[in-house]
């Protein structure tokens, strides 16, 4: 079995491995690196626990091998907060009781987050057929909707210039 | 900090809240011991075989593999079951009964050898005949699964009898009898976290130490101490999070004994982690039924007398299948006055993986039987299904009564229900708009929440709490309810605020421990608000008093004129008062301080409580659970004539809560289970060959809905406070409200759509397009 060094940086530190080369991201950052706010549950790509952003990009980290990450940025769940400051998604995930067992919660915040950079005006509409990458089991998805939405409202505002203010609703 | 008695009713922040948004919270497929080695579990590939010979020698010669348990090697030890029967071994024991079944274990350094070792394990099998249709499998003649097993005739493990009233004087004097076949699915509870388990041993002590996602620490530990041939004060099961169980996590599985006897063999730590795969090939699923339902009616739409006869495919093992009937039978009348019941079910094995608890336990079936047939029958009178409803609910007038079965209702606002949830969604308006494909569908149910005593000699409802008050003041909630996402460190940080004044942010509540905690019987049923929330409202009070009394004494007071607020303990009406923490402190620390004779000691309380129910007798009449609440669903619906998909457009619930804990987590519950419900109506089903293999067991082919396929619901979701005496918090079980009644209204609203019934689930595009056909038939023949 052959073994290749990778080097990434995750979470904006510097790591260096050597891994088999059908290793998955996924273990890499799991069970290599200790990061285990990362979850699976599938196995098959279908339910987006996994998701970690990979040079800015929200990537299934079960699709993709630790090989193809070589050389990348990876941002974790431990790395979406920033200074202590909690991200405006888990922020409003908290705020808005987005989740229950938390056990999908890393992949949708991470998910979420990246959705954000784009698309910080969505809609509900949009915010639904956003997340169809992600299963959630337990809270039927509503009061993730309404964590995304709200969280729209928080980049949004923080964006504004000061004085702007938010587009009351 | 809110005042005493703020906390209750109030949608604090969910105490686990940042753990979870920031990847901290630790589940036990997180886990990682020095030293810990893998274990994977070698399964049949045949739904039915007598194994010959199971031969580890190729495996054990797999560099890496440390150990293979075998059959053999736990010939001697009990079999294991959550339920009444003693059915199922935790190796195969001469035969297997389902593909997926366990026949040993491997256990390597790495879960890859482990894997990889698998097949190395040489299982030699022959293979018996395959029993998938339990109608076939009650037929004289068939293969016999479990031949010589007490307790089995045939292969029916279980009978269950509902009789009450006088059936057949109301069939007699009905106007109209109907009758309808209605066929249930296998639909699996898949939580996000797959069964996984660390076992330690500890040779000095001869103690073993379990890490695992269950509901039941503290069942887990008595039946792994049966099992392990240790005292229960030997084994130690420590629940850390849980990712989702919905009732797939009760009771000892085979991954957790072979965990805790190969960490022992070993003298090393050992991981089992199940794969998605053997989630749904190897573990519990609801119970499929068929219902054959007749309904005695009057002219008016009173409903005068219920007739039926269920088949429970229960699978291969019976685990809780036989209480799942039971309790499928007690509310299959529902919130209603029908006064005649007539049900005799079977619990019937078959060669698929065993069905036993999931969310509901038994009434999602009995719902969608019941409120389809009630529709069936109210367009057949030509009464609107709403008012076919009002008809024949319980009255608030009427309260308190019992079912004509025996349960007991001191309140049920499902008059209020239907109105609330009929407003919600704007019914006139549906009504006075209809749009050609787009049906409307109401269902109504009654839920349990506690209790579940059904057989004389299964009988205890025990939930359990002990809380510490510390000499500063701050407290520690220990208990044996096992949160899975419900919120309990939150509700329980709540109570005890509220009722010992302490600062919210010191109250540490106990994950799961079985050293930490005591007796109980863990989450399920909807009882820990119930249940374990009245153990703590009970020990709480209890120190309480003994604080008060000792304040009373140093501020010359009466122990009833005291109050808790914010720390201080005041006298009511004046500012005169002492910290809480000074009163903790004397307590633990200073006996001068004491009334005369009380000595110095540990504020430690423990409550249990053992919910006041009933065990039904022979005729299924008696109130077998804590209490129960209700609610009134509506959902909307378009059918796509073309591919037969059903799309859920909009929803509402309104829910009895009996008392809101907690306004978000309750509606998070009722949601939740919503969507369950939406995936049980459309779509879940787990399905198998002629050789009894699972076809899809796997996301991509099992399919649970996602995000655009739930309506955004929220507003039209209400709670009704009905506030059950009962009980110290007036609280009711809610979390199977949202699951219950959901494919009941989706599939009323696809016959409101399409003009014919669906009685199957789930309702797959092929049934529906079925369907259709009949409709156009119908109206075809009506136009000749």
């Amino acid at each position: 079995m052959s073994e290749h060094p990778v080097t990434l940086r995750v979470n904006g530190r510097e790591q260096a491995r050597t891994v088999p080369a059908q290793r998955l991201l996924r273990d890499l950052l799991r069970d290599d690196l200790g990061l285990t706010g990362t979850k699976g549950a599938c196995e098959d790509g279908m339910c987006g626990s996994c998701s970690v952003h990979l040079d800015g990009q929200v990537v299934k980290s079960c699709l993709v091998l630790a090989v193809e990450a070589d050389g990348a940025a990876v941002t974790t769940i431990e790395g979406l907060a920033t200074a202590g400051q909690l991200h405006p998604v888990q922020q409003a995930l908290i705020d808005n009781f987005g989740f229950q067992c938390g056990f999908c919660t890393p992949g949708f915040a991470m998910t979420m987050a990246a959705l954000l950079e784009d698309e910080p005006e969505l809609d509900a509409e949009r915010a639904r057929e956003a997340l169809v990458g992600n299963i959630c089991r337990c809270t039927g998805y509503v009061r993730i909707v309404a964590s995304l939405l709200d969280a729209g409202r928080r980049v949004r505002q923080a964006a504004a210039p000061a004085g702007g203010g938010d587009d009351a609703r | 900090m809110p005042a005493d008695g703020q906390l209750l009713g109030r949608s604090v922040p969910n105490v686990d809240g940042v753990a979870l948004v920031t990847g901290q919270a630790a589940y036990t497929v997180d886990l990682a011991l020095p030293g810990m080695a893998h274990g994977r579990i070698v399964r049949s590939p045949h739904a039915h075989a007598r194994v010959l010979a199971v031969d580890a020698s190729a495996a054990l010669a797999l560099p890496g593999v440390l150990d293979v348990i075998v059959p053999a090697d736990v010939a001697g030890l009990p079999n294991v079951s959550t339920g009444p029967l003693l059915d199922m071994p935790l190796l195969a024991k001469g035969k297997v009964r389902y593909a997926g079944e366990p026949v040993a274990a491997v256990i390597a350094e790495t879960e890859e050898r482990a894997a990889e070792a698998l097949d190395l394990v040489e299982v030699a099998y022959e293979e018996l005949p395959v029993l998938l249709d339990p109608e076939a499998a009650l037929a004289p003649g068939a293969p016999l699964l479990h031949e010589g097993l007490e307790g089995v005739e045939g292969n029916v493990c279980w009978r269950q009898v509902t009789r009450v009233g006088d059936v057949d004087a109301a069939f007699a004097g009905a106007d109209l009898v109907l009758s309808e076949r209605f066929r249930t699915s296998k639909a699996h509870a898949m939580p996000m976290e797959t069964h996984a388990a660390v076992a330690s041993w500890d040779p000095v002590e001869g103690a073993v130490t379990l890490w695992t996602s269950t509901q039941q620490p503290h069942v887990v530990r008595n039946v792994a101490a049966d099992v392990l041939g240790l005292p229960q004060s030997r084994v130690r099961v420590i629940k850390p999070f849980v990712g989702g169980a919905f009732g797939h996590k009760e009771g000892l599985h085979t991954h957790e004994a072979m965990a805790m006897l190969s960490a022992r063999r070993l003298g090393r730590p050992v991981r089992f982690v199940l794969t998605r795969t053997e989630e749904f090939t190897a573990t519990v699923s609801r119970n499929p039924q068929i219902r054959d339902v007749e309904i005695a009616l009057r002219d008016d739409g009173t409903v005068l007398g219920w007739r039926e006869r269920i088949v429970q495919d229960v699978g291969a093992y019976s685990g809780l299948g036989p209480s799942v009937l039971a309790l499928s039978e007690w509310v299959a009348v529902g919130p209603y006055r029908t006064p005649a019941l007539d049900i005799d079910g079977v619990c019937v094995y078959t060669t698929k993986p065993p069905a036993s608890a999931f969310r509901g336990f038994g009434n999602p079936q009995a719902t969608f039987a019941r409120e389809v047939m009630f529709d069936i029958a109210a367009r057949a009178l030509a009464i609107d299904p709403l008012e076919f409803r009002r008809r024949n609910v319980i009255r608030e007038r009427d309260l308190p009564t019992r079912t004509a079965n025996g349960l007991k209702l001191d309140t049920l606002p499902i008059e209020q229900a239907m109105s609330v949830a009929a407003d919600a969604i704007g019914l006139p308006r549906l009504r006075a708009e209809p749009r050609p494909l787009r049906g409307v569908g109401i269902a109504n149910m009654i839920e349990w929440g506690g209790g579940c005593r059904w057989l004389e000699d299964w009988d205890s409802d025990l939930g359990s709490v002990t809380v510490t008050l510390n000499a500063d003041g701050s407290a520690v909630v220990a208990s044996d309810a096992a949160d899975s996402g419900q919120g309990h460190a939150t509700l329980f940080m709540q109570i005890t605020a509220d009722l010992l004044g302490v600062e919210p942010a010191s109250v540490s509540v106990v994950r799961g421990d079985t050293e930490r905690s005591p007796f109980g019987l863990g989450t399920f049923g909807s009882r820990t608000s119930v249940a374990q929330a009245s153990a703590l409202h009970r020990a709480c009070a209890e120190l309480r008093d003994r604080v008060l009394e000792v304040a009373a004494h140093r501020l010359e007071a009466h122990p009833d004129d005291l109050v808790i607020r914010q720390g201080r303990i005041l006298i009511e009406g004046s500012s005169r008062g002492l910290d809480l923490a000074e009163v903790t402190g004397m307590i633990h620390d200073h006996r001068a301080s004491l009334p005369a004779g009380m000595e110095t000691s540990a504020l430690v309380a423990t409550a249990s409580y053992d919910t006041p129910c009933e065990v039904p007798d022979a005729r299924g009449y008696g109130s077998f659970a804590a209490n129960y609440s209700c609610s009134a669903t509506i959902a909307v619906v378009d059918v796509d004539p073309d591919s037969g998909k059903v799309t859920v457009v909009d929803w509402s619930t309104a829910e009895d809560a009996g008392r809101t804990l907690h306004p978000d987590m309750l509606k998070g519950q009722v949601q939740g289970g919503i969507a369950q419900g939406i995936g049980y109506a459309l779509g879940e089903d787990l399905l198998f060959d002629q050789s009894g293999t699972m076809l899809n067991p796997s996301m991509v082919d099992y399919q649970v809905p996602t995000a655009p396929e739930i309506p955004l619901m929220e507003a039209k979701l209400h709670t009704l406070e009905s506030h059950d005496p009962a009980h110290p918090l007036q609280n009711k079980g809610i979390g199977e409200s949202g699951v219950t009644p959901a494919a009941a209204a989706i599939a009323n609203a696809v016959h409101d759509a399409i003009g014919v019934p669906v009685t199957s689930l789930p309702l797959t595009p092929e049934k529906v397009l079925a369907a259709l056909d009949r409709a156009r038939a119908a109206t075809a023949g009506a136009g000749s």
